[in-house]
């Protein structure tokens, strides 16, 4: 997990984790993975903080972060950066 | 109406095919625009028949499956994108206009292109292949199975041989995709082309391209992906590099439709309902010697049709007599597959072909019989 950037020094209030992918089958398969494992999270438009380029990304909630890491090394899911800011 | 023309496009289809060309019309947005449930609606579509696609012929990633508007489309993608200048290409006489009209387009490039001769029974033998191989060769285009002769080549010894000299192997599987089982990886397939309108019994407008691990090509379109938007380039990443403007997504889930109803009902079970009605009207044709009967007589090696001939008759006036007369579908003529031709000497004649489905039964056989002796004057 060495793609981690966490934009943001402020509170954890309305910080969410941020999941963006190489693609959009990527962010599907993500999505189909992830459901029914206790993840609150949806796939969302990037947000511009991370990137102005069209896309989709996963946002989940930042208690769920390490258990999300956990999730996706374990799964080996494909994906490109993962964020962490407020939304 | 009669339908025997599958082997141009299937007519009969799944019911389930129906239902998931107006489902994804009636449920889906454009897939990878917006993040909205109708845009990801298409998108797990798109991923779902991706996967099945993937599964069922060994790719070696989902997102090496392109999607494309049918086999026409991936063959000139496939050999746009890797055919380089100055390459030295072996493909065969049996090959669709879909094959050679693109070689012959890039005919500037300086390209060697060599035509290997099939068997008269369709056969393309792996030492005929051979003898036009050489170290130069970088490229090879064969079909599956004829479209005219219907006979199922051994792609798997002809790619475990082009493996070993590291030429890239380029399949138009049109007339088999389907039909036969098609390992990507045990066939060590650079590249493989098909429509969903044939065999696997989808709707027109939609293919796949399939691109084994560590095949690289250029575009054939450029536009949009949903992604990278400012880059002036197109994305690197598979499919979207491949897949510019909006996919056709009906075509697409009707294609993953026909691939469950081929799982549901049995591929053997499909080609064994077809070869029974191969097999009466040969039988049939082979008893009179007013017929000439074209292509193989291995009922494991071939796909549904059936390529015959009258003496002394035009196949296409004998494709109007038994539309006109007896309203039953077959094709006459070329084929799309001039060098077939050709090579059989039918340019003159053309060669009427009649092409099954399961869906068809031998009582309509027993009509075309019929109406075929009325035509003979029996």
């Amino acid at each position: 997990m060495n793609n981690i950037e966490n934009s943001t020094e402020k509170s954890a209030q309305n910080l969410y984790v941020f999941v963006v992918f190489n693609g959009t089958m990527d962010a599907i398969n993500f999505e189909e993975c992830i459901q029914n494992n206790g993840f609150s999270g949806r796939l969302i438009p990037v947000p511009f903080e991370i990137s102005a380029h069209c896309g989709m990304c996963w946002m989940e909630e930042i208690k769920n972060q390490s258990r999300l890491e956990e999730f996706i090394e374990k799964q080996g899911l494909s994906y490109k950066k993962i964020h962490v800011m407020e939304y | 109406m009669i339908y025997f023309d599958n082997a141009a496009t299937s007519y009969h289809k799944p019911e389930k095919v129906y239902d998931a060309v107006i489902a994804a019309m009636k449920t889906a947005g454009n897939s990878a625009r917006g993040v909205n449930e109708a845009s990801l609606s298409a998108s797990r579509i798109l991923l779902s028949v991706r996967n099945k696609i993937k599964n069922q012929f060994n790719a070696f990633s989902a997102s090496n499956v392109i999607f494309t508007s049918g086999a026409t489309e991936s063959l000139n993608m496939a050999i746009f994108g890797l055919v380089k200048d100055k390459s030295n290409v072996v493909t065969s006489v049996l090959e669709h206009n879909s094959v050679l009209r693109p070689l012959y387009a890039l005919s500037d490039k300086q390209l060697r292109v060599s035509y290997v001769k099939p068997q008269l029974s369709g056969e393309i033998r792996l030492e005929d292949l051979q003898e036009l191989v050489n170290e130069n060769t970088d490229v090879v285009i064969l079909t599956h199975a004829s479209n005219v002769l219907g006979r199922v080549n051994d792609i798997e010894k002809i790619g475990a041989y082009l493996k070993q000299r590291d030429i890239l192997f380029i399949v138009d599987a049109s007339q088999t995709a389907g039909l036969y089982d098609i390992d990507m990886q045990k066939m060590n397939i650079s590249a493989l082309c098909f429509s969903a309108h044939k065999y696997i019994m989808g709707a027109q407008g939609a293919g796949v391209l399939i691109l084994n691990e560590g095949v690289h090509m250029k575009p054939l379109k450029y536009g949009g992906t949903g992604t990278d938007s400012y880059s002036k380039n197109m994305p690197t990443v598979y499919p979207e590099a491949l897949e510019a403007g909006t996919v056709n997504l009906s075509g697409i889930a009707s294609m993953g439709a026909g691939l469950d109803y081929i799982e549901e009902y049995g591929r053997q079970n499909i080609k064994d309902d077809t070869d029974k009605l191969v097999k009466k009207l040969v039988d049939y044709l082979a008893s009179n010697d007013r017929y000439i009967i074209y292509g193989t007589d291995d009922y494991d090696n071939r796909t549904a049709v059936v390529p015959f001939n009258i003496i002394g008759m035009d196949s296409n006036k004998i494709s109007d007599m038994l539309f006109s007369k007896h309203q039953i579908c077959v094709r006459s003529g070329a084929h799309c597959a001039p060098l077939c031709h050709e090579f059989l000497q039918t340019v003159n004649s053309g060669i009427v072909r009649v092409s099954f489905s399961h869906f068809n039964t031998e009582q309509e056989v027993d009509i075309l019989i019929k109406a075929l002796e009325e035509i003979i004057g029996e």
